[in-house]
Formats: C-alpha cells, sequence, structure tokens
C-alpha cells in the first residue's frame, strides 16, 4: 500500500511493503557507538530481545603507547622472590606444610581425589590407614576401668532421653477442614460482604457519587473522582481476591473493574447458622434493620429451596456497613449473588441480591 | 523532522534528527484532543483552529527545528472498504464496479470525495482485493490552514495502516512467508487490529474489550468471516485458553492506552505471539521513554523516512 491522501487518486497497482534489504556496511565511528548504546538498552530491557541480537561490533580503542617494561628482567625478578621466601618458610619449617596445604586446595579444586595424593608428596601424615583398630590392640591399649565403664553407661542414657525429647517434638497430624460445597458458599458470602465494608470504608466520605457493585466474580466501582484512596481499593482486593484490577478515568469519573476469584477462608471453626424456614432467616437478615429495610422481593412459601430473594436497605453508610457486617457474621443458609450498593446525596442504599438454599453439610 | 499522527483522542508526534548521518528519535510526545472536537471534520472551523494551535505548540516544542513532517490519520476519519473483484473484469469494467460500489456507500456525499482504489492482494485465481478510500476534497486545504501557520511542509499524508506496514517492513518484521499476521494494539477498554498477508494489508477491525474478555466487533474492513475468526482466537488467547485450531500464527501487540494487564496470556504464546519491537529498531535519544509503543503509529510514519534516506547514505 503506497497511498498519499493528498496525491493519491484513481486505481493503484499493489505495492506490497518492502523488506530492506541486508547490506553489509562499514559503520563509521558514531554508528558504531550508537548501534552500541541501543543494544546496551536493549538488553537491560528484555533478556529475550538481547538474544535475538547481532553481536555489536567491538569499536576500536587508541592504540597503546609501547611499553618500557622488559619481560626477562620481570621473570628474573619473580625468580629471586620465590627462591628468597622458600629458604625462608624453610627455616621457619613452614615450607612442607603449606605445600601440602597448597597441593589439597588444588586437589580439591581439580576434584583429582587420591589420583593427585600420588603426584604430590604427603606430608602431614604418611601412616597408612587401616579400617578398625583390632579390639584385642584396643582394649590392650584402653582397658575398660569402672570409670570408664560409667560413663559409657551414662552415655548411652543420654542418647536414649535425646531421642525420648525429640520425639515429643513431631509434628502433629491436624484434622484436615472437611467443607462442604455449602459451606464454602457461606464463607465465600462472607469474603464478599467484608471486601464490601473494607472497600467503602475507603470510599472518603464527603464522596457524594459513588456505586460499588459485587458479584461472587467480579466488581465494579465508580466515584465522581479519584485520589489517594484508590490506593485502599487495591489492597482491599489483594486481600480479598485473586483477579486484575483496572483503573480507568476515560468517561471523565473514577471506575475500577476486576474480574476475580475469592480467596477462599478456609476457617478452622467453621459453623454454619442453619435455618430451616424463610421466616428464621427473615428474622435474622432483616428484621434487626427494620428501620433500614425498603423492600424485601422473596416468594414465601417457596422457603429455602432455592428461592431467590433481594433486600434493599437505605440510610446512612455506617448503617449499611453494620448490615453487611451482620450478614457476614450470620453465616447463615444463603448464597449472596451480588451486592449493590449506591451512595447518592449522603444516602446510601444497599440492595443485597441472595438465594435461600437448602443446607446440606 | 517531524511526524504527527492525528487520531480523535490525541495528537502524537515523534521528532528524527539526523546526527551525523545517523537517525536519532529526539522527542516523542502526546497532546490530548480537546473535548468535543474528536470529530474527524474537516469543515469544523474549531477543529482546524484547535489543530493548528497544538501543532504549533508541537512545531515550538521541537529543540532542533525541521519543517519536512509527516502526517498520519486514522483510517476510521475517511470512508472505505475492502472489496474482492472478478479477475476476469476487464480494467474499464473493474473501474466502473469500484466507482459503483463506492457510490452505493457514499450515496449523496459521493461528490464530497475523491476516490482512490489500491489493489492489494490476487487473493484466489478468481478474486483481486481492493481497499476503496474517499478522501474529502477538502482535505488538502484543510491540511494547509492546520500545518501552514506552523511553517510546517508536509511532505506526505498517509493513514495508520499504512505507517504500521511501513514499521513492520522497516523493521524486519514483516511477515515474507505469505502467512497473515496481526497487529493488535490495546487501547483503553478497545482493541485495534491491522491484518497483513503476502506483505500487504489486508483488514482492520476495531472492538470493544468488554471487562470480561469479551470482544465486541465495532468496525470491520476486510473478509468478515477472516476477522470473526481472528477476534474469536484473540479473545481466546487473551482469556488464557489454550485453542488448538487457532488462526493466530503471527501476532503482534502493543499497548497503546490499553491496560498491559489484558495482554499478559498472550505470553504464554510465546511461538506465535510476541510484543512489537519498536525499541530495538530505532534510536532514542531517550530510552527511558515511558511507553513507547503508544508511539508505534507515529514512528511507522517515519521509519519509511528512516529506511529510504539512511539506507542511501
Amino acid at each position: 500500500m503506497k497511498i498519499d491522501l493528498r496525491k493519491t487518486h484513481g486505481i493503484r497497482p499493489a505495492t506490497p511493503f518492502s523488506q530492506p534489504t541486508p547490506t553489509k556496511v562499514e559503520l563509521s565511528e558514531e554508528e558504531r557507538i550508537v548501534d552500541t548504546i541501543r543494544r546496551h538498552h536493549a538488553s537491560q530491557n528484555t533478556v529475550s530481545e538481547s538474544t535475538t541480537l547481532e553481536s555489536t561490533p567491538p569499536v576500536e580503542q587508541p592504540g597503546r603507547q609501547s611499553s618500557k617494561r622488559n619481560p626477562l628482567r620481570e621473570l628474573l625478578l619473580l625468580i629471586i622472590l620465590l627462591v628468597v621466601s622458600g629458604y625462608y618458610m624453610q627455616d621457619r619449617g613452614l615450607l612442607k606444610s603449606s605445600i601440602a596445604v597448597v597441593s589439597s586446595y588444588w586437589t580439591d579444586f581439580l576434584g583429582l581425589g587420591g589420583a593427585a595424593d600420588t603426584l604430590v608428596p604427603t606430608v602431614v601424615d604418611s601412616t597408612p590407614v587401616t579400617d578398625v583398630l583390632p579390639e584385642d590392640v584396643f582394649n590392650e591399649l584402653m582397658p575398660v576401668t569402672p570409670d570408664l565403664a560409667a560413663l559409657a553407661d551414662s552415655m548411652a542414657a543420654i542418647q536414649i532421653d535425646t531421642q525420648t525429647a525429640d520425639s515429643e517434638y513431631l509434628p502433629v497430624a491436624q484434622q484436615p477442614i472437611q467443607l462442604s460445597d455449602d459451606d464454602m458458599i457461606i464463607i465465600n458470602n462472607r469474603s464478599l460482604l467484608l471486601l464490601a465494608t473494607d472497600i467503602l470504608g475507603y470510599i472518603p466520605a464527603d464522596m457524594d457519587n459513588a456505586h460499588l457493585f459485587i458479584k461472587r466474580d467480579a466488581l465494579t466501582l465508580t466515584a465522581s473522582h479519584g485520589g489517594e484512596w484508590v490506593a485502599g481499593i487495591k489492597s482491599a482486593l489483594d486481600r480479598f481476591v485473586l483477579g486484575n484490577y483496572n483503573e480507568n478515568y476515560g468517561t471523565g469519573r473514577f471506575r475500577v473493574t476486576s474480574k476475580f476469584e475469592i480467596i477462599m477462608n478456609a476457617e478452622q471453626d467453621f459453623k454454619p447458622q442453619i435455618l430451616t424456614g424463610t421466616k428464621p432467616l427473615l428474622d435474622v437478615l432483616a428484621a434487626p434493620f427494620n428501620k433500614y429495610l425498603d423492600e424485601i422481593i422473596v416468594d414465601l412459601p417457596k422457603g429455602i429451596d432455592h428461592n431467590p430473594a433481594k433486600f434493599t436497605f437505605s440510610g446512612p453508610r455506617t448503617a449499611m456497613v453494620e448490615i453487611m457486617n451482620s450478614w457476614a457474621e450470620a453465616r447463615t443458609n444463603i448464597l449472596l449473588r451480588s451486592s449493590d450498593l449506591v451512595i447518592h446525596n449522603g444516602t446510601a442504599v444497599l440492595t443485597l441480591d441472595t438465594e435461600f438454599i437448602p443446607y446440606e453439610p | 523532522m517531524l511526524a504527527i499522527h492525528i487520531s480523535r483522542e490525541a495528537l502524537r508526534y515523534a521528532q528524527l534528527v539526523n546526527f551525523k548521518g545517523t537517525p536519532f528519535i529526539e522527542t516523542l510526545g502526546k497532546i490530548a484532543m480537546p473535548d468535543g472536537l474528536q470529530v474527524p471534520d474537516t469543515a469544523n472551523g474549531e477543529v482546524i483552529r484547535s489543530l493548528a494551535k497544538q501543532v504549533a505548540n508541537i512545531r515550538n516544542s521541537a529543540e532542533f527545528p525541521d519543517n519536512a513532517t509527516h502526517v498520519v490519520i486514522d483510517s476510521d476519519w475517511f470512508p472505505n472498504l475492502i472489496h474482492q473483484l472478478d479477475t476476469a473484469l476487464n480494467a474499464a469494467d473493474r473501474e466502473k464496479y469500484l466507482k459503483w460500489r463506492m457510490r452505493e456507500m457514499l450515496e449523496n456525499a459521493t461528490g464530497q470525495y475523491q476516490l482512490v482504489h489500491q489493489e492489494l492482494e490476487q487473493s484466489s485465481e478468481l478474486a483481486i482485493a481492493f481497499f476503496s478510500l474517499g478522501i474529502p476534497h477538502s482535505l488538502d486545504n484543510w491540511i494547509t490552514k492546520v500545518f501552514a501557520p506552523s511553517e510546517l511542509e508536509v511532505k506526505q499524508v498517509i493513514l495508520e495502516i499504512q505507517a504500521i506496514g511501513d514499521m513492520l517492513a522497516a523493521s524486519a518484521q514483516l511477515d515474507s512467508e505469505g502467512g497473515l499476521q496481526v497487529v493488535l494494539e490495546n487501547r483503553e477498554e478497545m482493541i485495534i487490529c491491522y491484518l497483513y498477508r503476502n506483505q500487504e494489508f489486508c483488514g482492520h477491525f476495531q472492538a470493544s474489550l468488554n471487562w470480561d474478555y469479551k470482544i465486541t466487533l465495532d468496525h470491520v474492513r476486510g473478509a468478515r468471516e477472516l476477522v470473526e475468526h481472528v477476534a474469536e482466537a484473540i479473545a481466546k488467547a487473551i482469556k488464557g485458553k489454550k485453542d488448538p485450531e487457532n488462526v493466530l500464527t503471527n501476532l503482534l501487540y502493543f499497548n497503546s492506552t490499553g491496560d498491559p494487564t489484558v495482554l499478559n496470556n498472550l505470553k504464554h504464546y510465546t511461538s506465535t505471539c510476541r510484543p512489537l519491537d519498536l525499541v530495538n529498531h530505532f534510536n532514542f535519544r531517550d530510552p527511558e521513554i515511558k511507553n513507547i509503543d503508544e508511539y508505534a503509529v507515529v514512528l511507522g510514519a517515519l521509519s519509511k523516512e528512516i529506511q529510504e534516506r539512511f539506507s542511501e547514505d
């Protein structure tokens, strides 16, 4: 394609984009410097990119001035130095042990093992090593006196005690937590409600316009403006869920979206509160908050057999936080589908979309 | 030398300088388009005044002024389509058909445009693809009004699809083996894909990207079926689903104004998807500039110039 919008008209023949033909051009010094800087930067940025780079031609160094050093004279000085050092160490009795130490270093370093021993004479210990001293020789050299026998007995006793003591600290296998699907639903209800109250805590009190919508795998928060408080939203999400986090100011409003999975909080002593009818459930979920309750939409005769129910509360933010906390700690047999909180001119409207479920342990 | 990319949301620019025969990108920058002036209307005086003012700001910010300027405009400013023609048609009938097809598209506004029909490729023995574009007669005058007050000499005005193709070619990232090559731009809540095949442009689409990574096609040019296949494959790849029938064998992606984490899953497809490599193909005075990818189009406009001018040197 080759179209200049001001000059090209009519029917144009095909003109594919053309690759540059690689030509070996002798680079100037500036080009080599530029190339080196660019490649250096590229290698810092991405390791993978650096693998595709051609090798950078070395930049010519200015010729060094010819040195006045004489290698023969330096070699002679080195030999004299070695001879003097050797004489001094021999005089002090250190020469052979130093050679042994150096040779052992080299043996270890080169991994020669026993082979090196044959090359370097062992100075420290030339006695052939035998496996075990014969028992009769040992008994002759170390007769067992009553004191030694007592010592041996006490050492054996200590050893047994140690083993006993160690066994006291063996890890005790914990009873694995057995949770049913319904348990996890109830635990995740709590996590979602706590996440909502946590986020609500970060939204500034003077924010007169905000909307927080949370469902079991996603969240949307819009507010009239962002600010430092936004960092709190991210940290709240990090505590409760695993997922992405997208901030957007494109529409002139602050907007966060996140798609996530709830971090499972395996409560050690989890005990759900199982209520077998709609009335007991409503007694827990709605009755204490009658003052703020606007509406309940529920099919009462259907009972708790996967019966959807929608609760709407309105009032000050603190009351909404109290409701959500109460619901979270109630751990009743409901599935919280979503929590929708709208703050407008100081009033908060909370809609909790739920489903009453029959609990199966 | 300057390159300026005019899009709906911003003016992006890059300045190229010649340092002892070596091309350097001296400056990269962006100016947001004022609210309400994102309309691609060459007759709107307010748009012209605003653009002229912004261009003057860009011109004045250049440390080594050079009048030559390349202008890139997004293709969605102009009516365009890609269509197939029967190879059996002779030249006269082909021209008649192309004109008729564009008249059908432009209806009463046909007189406002001059038409360009760029042959793209012979997709089969029976069909040739053409890219037809309607350019407003007022464009030349519009360019003059926007750029002349800054005393900039506009060397050429091209579309972003051409700038990206030039950039791929100049940076040796263009697939020369004939396969489908997709360049994916990640913008805020949307993706834009440029499709190339046989070293030629073959399609283009814009799609909304939902928070759950659902892709909704908004604007398509090129073979609809191919575009839908590509969009579906991209949606699966972005979600991290391995698809054995993935049509994507060569995808280059870059983040302009979009959230980079959206494309995180593409890193799993290292053999077929890779980030667009700009850093290695341009000399930047300040290589630490953030999000160089955002300037892919404007750098593309300069790449042809670099290729032609400096390879000769």
